[in-house]
């Protein structure tokens, strides 16, 4: 049983992280507007 | 010299080192930081903001590395960070000193910036680097004329000859900087009562930083709205042509600047003898491409030959590690979790560090001799016909290290149409994510066999990389046709003069660049691995009850030894296949099964989505789960031990070169999308990127299984 609940919230911290990763990205990343140029 | 200031006594003190490319700041940098370096974004932009700490008798100091820019007149991207951050407004972040770097035979063009730092009333020491180049080439230095003109303090060094950098040292740690005032009255060229009026809406106190936000502020958007209207408002007003006060200002500027050098310099020799040797056969129209191609080829023949035996001492010992670790834990899903997901993902990261710090290792040296720029003089005219600009060959080769990089180095081609073809085709060049694919797989199917010096499967991977760039170039010149603009474009690169490698900055390159990898791509490469260890160990639980329960009752009607493990082998796959991901593969299997691919190659594609850097970890993880715990085979032997249900390997010829150019053109890396999205500021061209190259990678990939097979 303990073991199942070390997985579970690894499994948690693992989803956590990739979502963070690829879904938020701090907006001090944006890009420059000299780059959108048209 | 400057008093110290309350906050440089009470804080680490801010160091900027500021000067034109090339000029050897990031070797000072190197040499002041040493180990203590940190790689962060500027805020607002994503380019790399290079930070260190330099500890000096008992002091820290903290020392910024600025993008290499010719003046205070920003245009590119790189440009505007560092205008950026010697003319921001709040105190608290501006660097309290800067170290203006200047190359000792190119001193006019090193003092125009210097003197615009002067004038925005900047704490300021100029180093003159260098100097040994100035010395082989018969120019002399009076730096006493420099100081008397300029009236900041002036170090000679050769930072690459180790010459000089404990003087500066000793002039950051005295705080030996100088705040001179000014050079050039801006006055002269812009009406004081409009300097006035900038510097009280502003609060500042100086009128090169006032002319400074009148000329860009309005177009910086890191300045608010209201106050770029306000601007604007301020010169349609006044109807003041700001252009030509920036011409005069350059041209009063250059007067001056010009008589200082006739005091200062020596004697100058003209440098056109020196570039007609190594250049005449690096730039020849034939023997400069001979020379290219066959430093490639050496690159990844050095990339095979001197990683394999680190990576086969990598393999093993993760391969035994796992084994252990199964024997010693107590039997239960978590002890399963480190054994089968856990530790051949870590393994999966580490076994790649020798090979991807030898591809930065190789990079930084071509850098860092100066054959890099001789590299874009020389394929500028290969690059035309195809709708890319000299300048793409930075990020196209950059890309062969990372696409990210890449796309970001493209920030330096003014012109937008050939900007965007080199975003869009940079992920088309194969980066180090792809090599570990590459590897395992040339392992498992192209014999290891050598012609002369050139080794078989070194020429598989070069044919690779060869078949990135036809497709960099076919999709270039598709794109150039599909694509309008009126634009003009031109070429315009500084060869810097030839120079050994500093090795000490190439280890340092080599040496970070592994660090993020396992850092950066190793934290995602470990999720991965462990979500889909659960789902690859669980499923719909009355399907796995029912595979486990038929397995048992077969088990129990087993004769000998050999039965007995055939079934445990048999029950493991079932297992799988009927698993969450293994649902998921056979999902997609009717649609990759015309690749020569099953459903568990399918697994990896899944995961490979996310970052294509996975699929061996993947893979590793796919074969590890069920087997036999005892077993600690490496990833290429148990790669090789998959059987189809025809007899045949799952990793035959036609299979595996199918999979290698799948990875070749697919766009799997979700962060390069974020960064053409950034770049581009948008959806629409990552959206049209990922279409194309997926749509690349699986009809050639097609292509090649069917011919194969």
């Amino acid at each position: 049983m303990v073991q199942e609940i070390v997985v579970g919230i690894l499994v948690l911290a693992a989803l956590g992280y990739l979502v963070k990763k690829f879904f938020f990205k701090s907006k001090g990343e944006a890009g420059c507007d000299k780059c959108a140029k048209p | 010299m400057t008093v110290p200031t309350m906050s440089s006594v009470t804080k680490t003190p801010k160091v900027a080192i500021i000067g034109n490319p090339n000029v050897g700041k990031s070797t000072i940098f190197n040499q002041l930081t040493g180990l203590n370096q940190k790689i962060g974004n500027y805020p607002g932009v994503t380019v790399d903001k290079k930070t260190g700490t330099m500890n000096y008798h008992g002091s820290s100091y903290e020392i910024i590395d600025l993008p290499g820019t010719y003046s205070l007149y920003p245009n590119s991207e790189d440009e505007v960070i560092a205008h950026r951050v010697l003319n921001q407004l709040s105190e608290s972040e501006k660097p309290e000193f800067v170290l203006m770097v200047i190359d000792s035979s190119q001193l006019s063009r090193g003092l125009f910036l210097a003197t615009q730092l002067i004038d925005l009333g900047l704490s300021l020491a100029i180093v003159l680097n260098m100097a040994d180049l100035a010395t082989k080439r018969n120019i002399g230095i009076k730096t006493f004329e420099i100081f008397k003109a300029l009236g900041v303090p002036i170090l000679s060094t050769d930072a690459r000859g180790e010459k000089g950098l404990d003087q500066i040292r000793d002039l950051i740690h005295n705080r030996n900087f100088s705040k001179k005032g000014s050079f050039l009255a801006i006055e002269e060229v812009v009406p004081i009562g409009l300097l006035e009026e900038v510097m009280a809406k502003f609060g500042m106190t100086n009128t090169y930083q006032a002319y400074q936000m009148l000329r860009f502020g309005r177009v910086d958007k890191i300045i608010a709205q209201e106050d770029r209207d306000w601007i604007k408002d301020k010169l349609e007003g006044l109807n003041f042509d700001l252009e030509a006060a920036q011409l005069e200002e350059t041209k009063i500027r250059y007067r001056k600047i010009t008589t200082i050098v006739e005091h200062a310099v020596l004697k100058e020799v003209s440098t056109i003898k020196e570039k007609s040797g190594l250049d005449s056969l690096f730039l020849h129209p034939i023997w400069g491409y001979v020379i290219f191609t066959a430093i490639l080829l050496i690159i990844f023949q050095a990339i095979f030959a001197w990683a394999s035996v680190p990576m086969d001492l990598i393999d093993g010992f993760f391969a035994e590690m796992s084994g252990k670790v199964s024997d010693l834990l107590p039997d239960g899903p978590f002890s399963s979790l480190i054994a089968e997901g856990i530790i051949p993902g870590i393994g999966g990261v580490v076994i790649f560090i020798p090979q991807i710090a030898l591809l930065f290792g190789f990079l930084a040296i071509l850098e860092d001799t100066g054959y890099m720029s001789r590299v874009v003089f020389l394929m500028d005219r290969w690059m035309r016909p195809f709708g890319l600009h000299g300048k793409s060959v930075v990020p196209l080769v950059s890309g062969v290290a990372c696409a990210i990089p890449g796309i970001m180095a493209a920030r330096n081609i003014g012109n937008w149409k050939e900007k965007i073809i080199t975003i869009m085709v940079t992920p088309l060049m194969s980066c180090s994510a792809r090599l570990p694919v590459y590897v395992i797989l040339i392992g498992l199917v192209v014999p290891d066999r050598s012609f002369g010096f050139v080794n078989l499967q070194a020429l598989t991977l070069l044919g690779l990389y060869i078949l990135g760039i036809v497709g960099v170039l076919g999709t270039a010149f598709l794109l150039k046709i599909i694509l309008k603009t009126t634009e003009k474009s031109y070429l315009m690169v500084e060869l810097p003069s030839y120079r050994a490698p500093r090795w000490w900055d190439v280890v340092l390159t080599m040496y970070n660049k592994s660090k993020t990898f396992v850092l950066e791509a190793g934290k995602v490469i470990l999720a991965i691995s462990v979500i889909l260890w659960v789902l690859a160990s669980y499923g719909p639980p009355a399907k796995m009850d029912e595979v486990r329960a038929a397995g048992e009752a077969k088990l129990a009607l087993a004769a000998t030894p050999e039965a007995e493990e055939q079934i445990v082998s048999e029950t493991s796959s079932q297992l799988l296949e009927n698993s969450f991901v293994g649902i998921m593969g056979r999902a997609i299997e009717p649609v990759i099964r015309p690749l020569g691919y099953d459903w568990k190659i399918g697994i990896a594609l899944i995961a490979s989505f996310a970052a294509r850097e996975v699929f061996v970890s993947t893979i590793a993880t796919i074969y590890s789960i069920g087997g036999d715990p005892d077993n600690d085979l490496t990833i290429r032997e148990k790669l090789n031990q998959q059987i189809r249900p025809d007899g045949d390997k799952v990793y035959n010829t036609a299979t595996a070169f199918s999979l290698m150019i799948f990875y070749a053109f697919a766009m799997q890396c979700m962060s390069t999308l974020a960064v053409v999205y950034r770049e581009t500021k948008g959806w629409k061209w990552p959206l049209i990127q990922t279409v194309y190259m997926t749509a690349l990678a699986y009809l050639s990939a097609l292509l090649v299984y069917q011919v194969l097979s």
